[in-house]
This record gives structure tokens, C-alpha cells and sequence, in this order.
């Protein structure tokens, strides 16, 4: 997993050669089952018209209504498939990668909303992991907040796959940072 | 006629808006995914559905008669 070829995309802006990648996680996929499920009562709103609007007012069915009615069809469901892939698009480009040196948070807040910050695991502080509600403890999913020395701010995992592997992971990493630097420092 | 232009007006300026925004979201799947292949993939198979949607509401729009005013 570490780029060392060149023709290797770096996933993240400034990502060293020799920097090993642990984990890039994204959200559970709970999460983006509801949006899907939002998503689903739009589409069953199309099947409605046809299934009981239609037959209740048997004009729709005569034209011009009848292709008035197919147009407006049509144009809904562009609506819905794009709707679909943007909801997908979000899922799919908001994660968290987790290296041998730093935490890096790319986040995509809205369609033009980019943002990618990153932290060196030697200025954690504190690490938690959340896991709350029923549908969380169930299907082990929940935050974890990594608290930096220098930021006010909490890193926040929002809504990861297994938490506390992940709030374990970074703490190891961070002990290996803590020794390297312990063990430079003393030579 | 004043009546087909109107119609004609909102329904192209619903698929320019549909238009923008899909070149919009492939820009940004195909610019900031990971994998640039499953981007091109994922984003020619969402063409193809949007573009037959786009057909058949053209289709659909020119079957309608429009009353002469």
C-alpha cells in the first residue's frame, strides 16, 4: 500500500513516498442506506401517480394529458437518477485516511466544497470512541474525536465502522511515533 | 405558439440545469476519487441512463399538441 511507483495517484495532497497507509475509512454503510431509503420515497411518489393517481382520474390517461403526464414522468426520474449519483458521490468522497505519520480528513461538504486537513499523529492528545443508539450498537458503528495538542478543535470520525478498532489503531500508532522520537531523541 | 415556447423554455432549462449539474458531479467524482477508472465507469453508466431518460422526455415532448394561439 505505499506509494513508492510514481505512477501511483497520491491520495492526499503532500503524501510522502515512504508514508504507510493503515486504513482509509469511510462511513458506515448504514449511513448511506438511509439517504438511499430517503431517496426510495421519492421514487415510490412515481409508482404512486401511476399506481393510484392514474386509475382515480381516468383523464390522465387521454391525450395531450397523456404526455403530459410521461414528461413530467421523464423529467422526475432525471431528477431522481441524479439525485442517486450525488447522494452516492458525497458517500463516496468523504473519508479518512490513516497513516504511519498523520490522519488526514478529505471531505466533500457539498458538490463544490473540497476540503482536505491533516494532522501528525504526534500531536494527539486524547482519543475517543463514541458509540451510540440502538442501529450503532448493533451494527458496530459510531464517532471517534482525536484530540490534537495544538488545535482547539476535535478530529472527528463521524459515524466509522468499528470505532474502537479505529481509536485503537491510531493510539498504537501514536506509541510508535512516541517511541521512534524517544528513541532518536535519546541517541 | 406563445404557449409551446413557454413549455419549451422550462423544460430546456430543466435539462441544461440537469446537464450542469451531471457534468458538475463527474468533474468532481473524476477529479478527487481515488480510483480515476471506477470514476469513468460509474460516470459513463450514469450517462447512459440520463441520456435515454433525456430522449424519451424529448420524444415525450414533441408527441404533445400544443392548442394555436
Amino acid at each position: 500500500m505505499n506509494g513508492t511507483t510514481n505512477r501511483v495517484r497520491p491520495l492526499f495532497p503532500g503524501q510522502q513516498p515512504d508514508e504507510k497507509i493503515y486504513l482509509i475509512i469511510r462511513r458506515h454503510w448504514i449511513v448511506l442506506a438511509k439517504q438511499i431509503l430517503v431517496w426510495l420515497l421519492f421514487a415510490a411518489l412515481l409508482l404512486g401517480i401511476d399506481g393510484y393517481l392514474v386509475p382515480m382520474f381516468p383523464t390522465l390517461q387521454i391525450a395531450p394529458y397523456s404526455e403530459i403526464l410521461a414528461i413530467i414522468r421523464s423529467v422526475y426520474l432525471m431528477f431522481l437518477i441524479a439525485a442517486l449519483f450525488s447522494i452516492w458521490i458525497l458517500y463516496y468522497l468523504n473519508y479518512q485516511i490513516i497513516t504511519n505519520e498523520r490522519i488526514v480528513d478529505v471531505s466533500q461538504k457539498n458538490l463544490l466544497n473540497h476540503t482536505t486537513a491533516e494532522f501528525h499523529l504526534s500531536r494527539t492528545q486524547d482519543v475517543t470512541a463514541e458509540i451510540k443508539g440502538v442501529l450503532g450498537n448493533f451494527l458496530n458503528f459510531g464517532n471517534v474525536y482525536v484530540q490534537t495538542a495544538a488545535e482547539t478543535d476535535r478530529f472527528e470520525f463521524d459515524r466509522v465502522p468499528n470505532p474502537q478498532q479505529v481509536a485503537k489503531l491510531i493510539l498504537d500508532l501514536y506509541e510508535q511515533i512516541d517511541k521512534a522520537g524517544q528513541t532518536s531523541g535519546g541517541v | 405558439m406563445t404557449i409551446k415556447l413557454i413549455a419549451q423554455i422550462i423544460f430546456f432549462l430543466l435539462a441544461a440545469f440537469i446537464g450542469l449539474y451531471s457534468a458538475i458531479m463527474i468533474y468532481v467524482l473524476i477529479r478527487f476519487g481515488q480510483s480515476r477508472i471506477l470514476g469513468m465507469i460509474i460516470s459513463i453508466f450514469y450517462l447512459i441512463i440520463i441520456i435515454g431518460l433525456y430522449s424519451a422526455a424529448v420524444a415525450n415532448f414533441d408527441l404533445i399538441s400544443f392548442p394555436n394561439l
